[in-house]
């Protein structure tokens, strides 16, 4: 594993880069975490994904969303325009390491969300494979708002003075601008357009990913997940869950195409 | 980046494969040591909610030189070979970036600072390593006290929580007096023998602990900050530590504080910038300066 920052000076992204275990390989896959809180429970399941795609011949880039992990900046200064650009620079960036010609985009939660939208915008992958993908931005936008209500009400040992004085809306730790909350709510990936693109979909039965999935692309094939949910905060720092099933199923996708 | 501040990564360990960014600032402090920063729990170098990331960068803006790793086999660093203990493998990667630090940066003087296992690591180290001159301990280590007991059961009776466990069967206190009944009835539970459940955490012996503090603090001179959140009830309890610590009050080189409204990892922004402010202070921190207990 060859960890290093890459893109402009003023906007560094760290990624680390698994070589695939055949040199010669074109495969290449760009994993794209969750956000924000979902970020480090996920951590230990994609370091996982990327070693076994390494093996089975696919070179792996792994990086940090600007104002993610080791990159720099703080996640409040985070969009989702400029997270698509950061996207697209992590590809050009494994093209340009590894002689990569057949990208696959594989992102979880809103990682996964973000990598569809990039795609749409512009033929940046090959592939895309989502996992438990977030596709209704104003429901997602709920949901953390309860998350944090839950967490200030119940977790906090006296959370009144911390409330009133923090960011105006953060979800356990970090911060939501205004800005960022009008581009969350206005991501609806349900309607469409489709993309013509090979995709999978790794999602719970009856999840939102499972029920939409034919809004997502007009050839997405459907994975039923059903581990644990990897990206939901655990209560212990001592524990990390590595969903076995659905990596082996991930890497089988991407290296059957 | 910052103009404040540059990161770039280093490899360390003789396969180059144990992981740490380093924060270097744009201008070095005239007294600049080097910050350690290591993993909590199985948290990798960034640290809960990115809260060693903060503390890096603040420590960069204010000329210091900063450096987060991740401690073999977490994270992104190899596991490591040779059967080291826990303890005894961190001592040995913590050195090796405070090595790496000295011949790429010349720094000699450092501060290991760490949230939970790592604030237990940062007071090992500092007890074997006289370069450490200060290590800061964010909800380390605890002892049981018969008071530290009593918080222990008095936190969980207060939590309507609790009391729904104890109804349903599933409660820690449940539990625990059927463990008392059936150890003094000679009972062996039914699940012994089919194999072995896994050791919990043992909460370090008191006198391991001050030991290390011994060391640290009397044996290198080493300057000791105690920080405790108001998470789990067990790390709060501030006054049995004082007959521990008694001995080198006079010292004046351990400081005690407490962020009674933060949880244990710091989760919300407010709370994580009262920590890293309080870092920029602990930085400065000289024992003539402030006085130990308040």
């Amino acid at each position: 594993m060859h960890p290093f920052y890459f893109g402009r000076a003023d906007r560094p992204l760290f990624g680390a880069y698994h070589a695939a275990a055949n040199p010669h390989s074109t495969k290449g896959v760009v994993l794209v975490h969750p956000f924000g809180h979902e970020y480090f429970p996920a951590y230990p399941a994609l370091q996982q994904l990327a070693v076994r795609l390494a093996r089975a011949d696919v070179h792996v880039l792994r990086f940090d969303l600007y104002g993610a992990g080791d990159s720099g900046g703080d996640f409040g200064e985070g969009g989702l325009e400029q997270w698509q650009d950061d996207l697209r620079l992590a590809v050009e960036e494994l093209q340009a390491m590894a002689q990569v010609r057949e990208v696959t985009l594989v992102g979880l939660r809103f990682g996964a969300t973000l990598a569809w939208l990039a795609c749409r915008e512009g033929r940046l992958a090959q592939r895309l494979a989502l996992w438990a993908p977030v596709l209704d931005g104003a429901g997602y936008l709920a949901e953390m708002r309860a998350l944090e209500d839950n967490y200030t009400s119940h977790a906090l040992p006296a959370p009144r003075e911390a409330v009133a004085r923090g960011p105006r809306f953060e979800v356990l730790g970090y911060p939501i601008s205004e800005a960022l909350e009008a581009e969350l709510a206005a991501v609806d990936l349900r309607p469409g357009p489709a993309l013509d693109l090979p995709t999978l979909v790794v999602a719970r039965p009856g999840s939102e990913g499972e029920v939409h999935r034919y809004d997502l692309g007009f050839r997405v094939e459907l994975l039923p997940y059903e581990e644990a949910c990897i990206w939901l905060k655990n209560e212990s720092m001592n524990e990390a869950v590595v969903p076995s099933g659905a990596l082996t199923a991930l890497t089988e996708w991407v290296v059957g195409s | 980046m910052s103009a404040r501040f540059v990161e770039r990564v280093a490899l360390l360990g003789p396969e180059q494969d144990q992981v740490a960014v380093v924060s270097d600032p744009a201008t070095r402090h005239p007294e600049a040591v080097g910050v350690l920063l290591m993993n909590a729990g199985l948290i990798h170098r960034v640290g809960p909610n990115r809260l060693n990331v903060d503390l890096a960068r603040h420590a960069a803006s204010a000329g210091h030189v900063a450096m987060r790793l991740d401690l073999a086999g977490f994270g992104d660093s190899a596991p490591a070979v040779g059967g080291l203990r826990f303890e005894e493998g961190a001592v040995r990667d913590l050195r090796r970036g405070m090595d790496y630090l000295a011949e790429t940066r010349g720094l000699t003087r450092f501060v290991a600072a760490g949230l939970c296992s790592g604030a237990d690591v940062s007071l090992k180290l500092a007890a074997e390593d006289p370069r450490v001159e200060q290590a800061v301990l964010i909800d380390p280590f605890s002892y049981e006290t018969r008071l530290f007991w009593l918080q222990g059961y008095a936190h969980r009776l207060l939590r309507r929580e609790s009391w729904s466990s104890f109804i349903h069967g599933d409660s820690y206190i449940r539990h625990a007096l059927g463990d008392r009944v059936r150890q003094a009835l000679n009972i062996v539970p039914e699940a012994e023998g089919q194999g072995a459940a896994p050791e919990p955490w043992q909460q370090p012996e008191a006198s391991r602990i001050f030991e290390c503090v011994s060391d640290a603090v009397v044996k290198h001179g080493t300057r000791l900050v105690l920080a405790y959140s108001g998470g789990p009830a067990w790390y709060n309890y501030l006054a049995h530590l004082r007959p521990g610590f008694q001995p080198h009050k006079h010292t004046g080189r351990v400081l005690l504080e407490r962020f009674a409204e933060a949880d244990h990892t710091f989760t919300l922004s407010y709370h994580r910038q009262a920590l890293v402010q309080a870092f920029d202070r602990w930085l400065a921190w000289r024992p003539e300066a402030v006085p130990s207990f308040g």
